[in-house]
């Protein structure tokens, strides 16, 4: 083997959320001295604030570290960085195959979770040489061994000699180092082959265009390069390749086992897609890498300005969000309640937030958004199958044969005693027990199959609320079931609002359009006249409430020293005002339209 | 047109009712001569001496507090710098606790032709829980006290929806007001403002409900009426003739123009308002320095907002033709789509150049004119 491979080592860091990701790769960042520690800013790789503030790694990122070994050679450490979040799943099995080796850092107060089981899962798929590490061992309540048993009872990897540290206090930090350096494989040396370059992940630079961060598996790239997407088909010329450092160093050429990047004038993030193989125009790889997917989004919501002239900012700020997340697709579309806007679709709920709030944030956009919906599969009468993602597009019912909706296989890890209350819930959701396994004495797995669209209203918030904070959810994708499923509507003053449609199965329609009308009465403030809120199915009204006229609003006393406070209490309410939307004579505030969101007892 | 209204305003009090968070204080009785010192420098230093005025109107604070001869000096200042109209209507607020027959007369020789009295209830056991200086006693006495010096065009203030009031007390109180005979009446319901005593303490006050409330202010009107006070404005009712002519002015959109603490002004299209703080109002003036704490040049679009958001709190309401010509507004074009469905559901009627509140919308007035802003 060459010596170039032979001193590479390729891994990532896999944890749950919250057990110490971000803060180790700053630790390791630190010790090989890429970065002075004067100048870091903490959690280097989780770059976007809104990452640092959830505690989430959202965009990955790679960084290329130099350490000397305790052999005296010097190691180059590629560490691969990967999102943390079940909505990310394909992107972290793609960032994961760029590895050879994973450490899996293991909280020494709360054990092995779901997350962590999900991704040593997916390290295990893709070959990868799994080092375990114990976080936390500064913290009082940390037991170290009650780890080490998790991990060898529970994933059956040898753990005793797993280094434990503290990645906050910097203790311990180089036994990860060594052990990288010692178990992680170097690449293989396969420079002789056509080349095969696997993307994990890209952005949009404004000046150079899209930036793909590449794992070369065979061959060598080099600057002028012709070169062919395999999934894509898309041609390119290499501008420059390099490596990951503190900024961008260009170099001569990428060789097999290395991890860069490459820029090719390329000004769209959708056609560099995580997980396709770049090859070059002559004499190409007769085969791409494996595991190549397109995305699916899963959840899907409309996103309309707030104030309904705002629609081309929002039109511009989501193409420039596109720019770098090739994971959303939007399409303009029309309400009768809302207006102008998008219907967008993401890899999942908290991907879906992370959007709402970089456009509020970021944008500075004020925004209603829609219930989100999953993208269910219509059979009509007459053969034709349809995608409806928004309930207003659904058919009549006349013309439909059947539905159906997409399934996951969700993992729920609790505390063994929530168990009894966690059945429950799922069973409430429409969920089917697969099976129930100990982790250890005092935790299990609960396995459910669960139609996504039970999960994506408030069952995280359930979950969280009936097992005090400790359960942890890992869901995957399963398939389409058929479902007896029904268009619940809403009906304000009588006037249908699309916005505030939803599908919902037969079964629960009843006891969620009741919840409806009692939240949005909740929700809407009363006004100059009764407004009634009715829940309908197919014309049919299930549920009703009122919302009391207005009895008293006039200020008693106005004189020469009252206007100027007056007029500011009027023109506040003015404000206030433009963020309702009128449907019909109605006021509805924008809360209101995330309202199924919250019906969860 | 060019009709002027003074201000004045006396920041002193014997002592401070736990609902008020107007600019008036108790204690700085040591400040008095010089504050009326002041006050008369603003006055007869002011850029607008010389204008006609139409009224003069005494606030506070309570004016009827300070020795009358301040105020008599205040009327001489005045009628130095200004020239009041033939028929000035010239008001002072007083609290019974505070009036003598020497007071009155030196009131009536000094022009002042309207009584404002801050009678509130005729329930000695709520004035106390509000920090009334006065006996529904006081009362009667007082308004003795002005008919004896010959002064018949008098106001009483009346609140409702006050601590443990009820609807029946509340008619006691409208019976007792009535046979005292003023020729207007203010009926505010009681508002628990931030910074005041009650505001701290609102929840243990037994306060009537926002139904209940209600029905205070349509028994206040419905009673009223039955004794010839038609209502004018949300909280004022007057006999045939006597509606109060400076707060109308007010809510007629004319200018005004205020001296002493805390006062405010408006002078087409400028307001602005003096410093509060009695010392440092004082010491403005002394100094020849600007009293003015805020000053504000209104926009057309301010102005017209201000005139409808003023002009809907009367009965009368909005003049559409004054809209048009005085700030080149059309209402009744810009607000069509608003104006049809207010109409069609009662709330606002029009007639000739008129647009206004209806009897039924009147209990949701703010909302109304939010509309039509």
């Amino acid at each position: 083997m060459a010596q170039r491979q032979e001193l590479t080592r390729n891994f990532s860091i896999i944890a749950h959320i919250d057990h110490g990701k971000s803060t180790l790769a700053d630790r390791l960042i630190e010790k090989t001295g890429l970065i002075s520690q004067r100048d870091m800013v903490s959690q280097v790789l989780d770059k976007m604030d809104l990452e640092r503030e959830r505690g989430i790694t959202i965009k990955l990122q790679a960084v290329r570290l130099v350490y000397k070994a305790k052999d005296g050679k010097e190691y180059i450490l590629n560490l691969i960085d990967t999102p943390g979040h079940v909505d990310f799943t394909y992107e972290v099995s793609r960032s994961l195959a760029a590895c050879e080796g994973a450490v899996l850092i293991v909280d020494a107060t709360q054990g092995i979770q779901a997350q962590t089981l999900a991704n040593v899962y997916l390290a295990l798929e893709n070959d990868l040489e799994i080092i375990p590490v114990i976080n936390k061992i500064d913290l009082p309540s940390a037991d170290p061994e009650m780890a080490i048993r998790e991990i060898e009872d529970y994933i059956g990897l040898p753990a005793e000699d797993a280094p434990r540290i503290s990645a906050k206090e910097g203790i311990n930090i180089e036994d990860v180092l060594e052990a990288i350096v010692q178990n992680v494989p170097a690449p293989q040396d396969n420079d002789s082959e056509p080349l095969r370059a696997l993307i994990f992940d890209s952005y949009y630079d404004q000046y150079r265009g899209v930036i793909a961060s590449i794992r070369i598996v065979d061959g060598v790239l080099k600057a002028g390069d012709k070169i062919k997407f395999m999934a894509t088909n898309k041609v390119f010329e290499v501008e420059e390749v390099g490596v990951f450092t503190d900024v961008l160093r260009p170099v001569d050429a990428l060789h097999s086992g290395e991890v860069g990047y490459l820029t090719a004038s390329i000004k769209n993030v959708a056609d560099t897609r995580v997980g396709d193989t770049v090859t070059l125009v002559e004499n190409p790889a007769k085969e791409p890498l494996a595991g190549y997917k397109t995305i699916q989004p899963m959840v899907y919501c409309g996103i309309y300005p707030a104030d309904g002239s705002k629609y081309e900012d929002l039109k511009a700020a989501i193409a420039k969000l596109k720019l770098n997340d090739a994971s959303l697709i939007y399409e303009p579309e029309t309400s009768a309640a809302l207006g102008f806007g998008f219907r967008c679709g993401f890899l999942g709920l908290l991907h879906l937030e992370v959007t709402q709030q970089r456009l509020d944030r970021e944008y500075n956009l004020d925004l209603v958004t829609t219930a989100p919906s999953v993208a269910y599969k219509v059979i009509k009468t007459n053969g034709e199958v349809l995608e409806v993602s928004n309930p207003t597009n659904l058919p009549n019912m006349a013309e439909i044969n059947y539905m159906e909706e997409p399934f996951v296989n969700a993992d729920i890890m609790l505390p063994k005693e929530y168990v009894g209350p966690v059945m429950e819930l799922c069973q409430s959701r429409r969920g089917i027990y697969v099976t129930m396994e100990y982790v250890d004495d005092s935790r299990v797995i609960l396995k459910y199959e669960l139609p996504l669209n039970e999960i994506i209203y408030d069952f995280f918030d359930a979950l969280k609320s009936r097992t005090k904070g400790y359960a942890s959810l890992d869901y995957e994708i399963a398939d389409y079931r058929k479902s007896k499923l029904v268009k619940l509507d809403i009906l304000l003053n009588g006037e249908m609002v699309d916005a505030l449609s939803f599908i919902v199965h037969e079964d629960s329609a009843y006891k969620r359009g009741r919840k409806m009308a009692e939240k949005l009465k909740k929700e809407i403030p009363r006004q100059m006249f009764e407004i009634p809120i009715q829940a309908a199915i197919g014309g049919k009204i299930i549920a009703r409430e009122t919302v009391g006229a207005l009895r008293k609003d006039v200020l008693a006393k106005c004189y020469g020293g009252d206007i100027s406070r007056k007029k500011k209490l009027l023109e506040k309410q003015k404000e206030g005002k433009k963020k309702m939307r009128q449907i019909g004579v109605v006021e509805v505030p924008q809360e209101a339209f995330m309202s199924v969101l919250k019906l969860d007892d | 047109m060019n009709k002027t209204s003074v201000y004045i305003h006396t920041p002193y009090c014997k002592s401070k009712c736990r609902y008020c968070d107007f600019p008036s204080f108790s204690g700085m009785e040591d400040t008095v001569s010089e504050y009326f010192s002041a006050l008369s420098k603003e006055i007869s230093r002011s850029v607008h001496r010389g204008k006609k005025i139409d009224t003069v109107f005494f606030g506070g604070g309570t004016p009827s507090y300070v020795n009358e001869k301040y105020i008599a000096g205040v009327m001489d200042t005045l009628r130095e710098n200004f020239t009041l109209s033939e028929n000035c209507e010239i008001t002072i607020e007083t609290n019974p606790g505070t009036l003598t027959k020497d007071k009155l007369s030196t009131y009536k020789d000094c022009c002042i032709n309207r009584i404002s009295m801050g009678m509130q209830c005729h329930d000695d056991r709520i004035l106390s829980v509000l920090g009334r200086i006065h006996t529904s006693e006081d009362i009667i006495n007082g308004v003795e006290l002005i008919n004896s010096v010959g002064i018949t065009n008098y106001n009483l203030d009346i609140m409702c929806a006050l601590p443990t009031q009820k609807l029946r007390d509340l008619e006691k109180s409208l019976e007792f007001a009535v046979k005292l005979n003023p020729t207007h009446i203010s009926a505010y319901s009681l508002i628990i403002e931030e910074g005041t005593p009650f505001y701290d303490t609102w929840q243990e006050l037994d306060l009537p409900d926002e139904e209940e409330e209600r029905k205070m202010y349509h028994l206040c009107k419905d009673y009223l009426a039955s004794y010839g006070y038609e209502r004018y404005e949300v909280s004022n009712y007057a006999k045939e003739g006597y509606i109060c002519r400076h707060n109308k002015y007010c809510w007629d959109y004319e200018d005004y123009i205020g001296f002493g603490s805390a006062a405010h002004s408006f002078c087409r299209p400028v307001r602005w308002e003096n410093v509060a703080d009695v010392h440092g109002y004082i010491s403005a003036i002394k100094n020849n320095t600007s009293p003015v704490r805020t000053f504000e040049e209104l926009t057309r679009e301010d102005m017209i907002e201000e005139y409808i958001m003023l002009a809907l709190r009367k009965t009368e309401g909005i003049e559409i033709s004054r809209l048009r010509e005085e700030f080149g507004y059309d209402i009744l074009s810009h607000k069509s789509i608003e104006l049809s469905a207010l109409i069609k559901s009662g709330y606002v009627g029009i007639n000739d150049n008129n647009l206004f509140i209806t009897e039924k919308g009147f209990d949701i007035a703010d909302s109304i004119t939010l509309k039509l802003l």
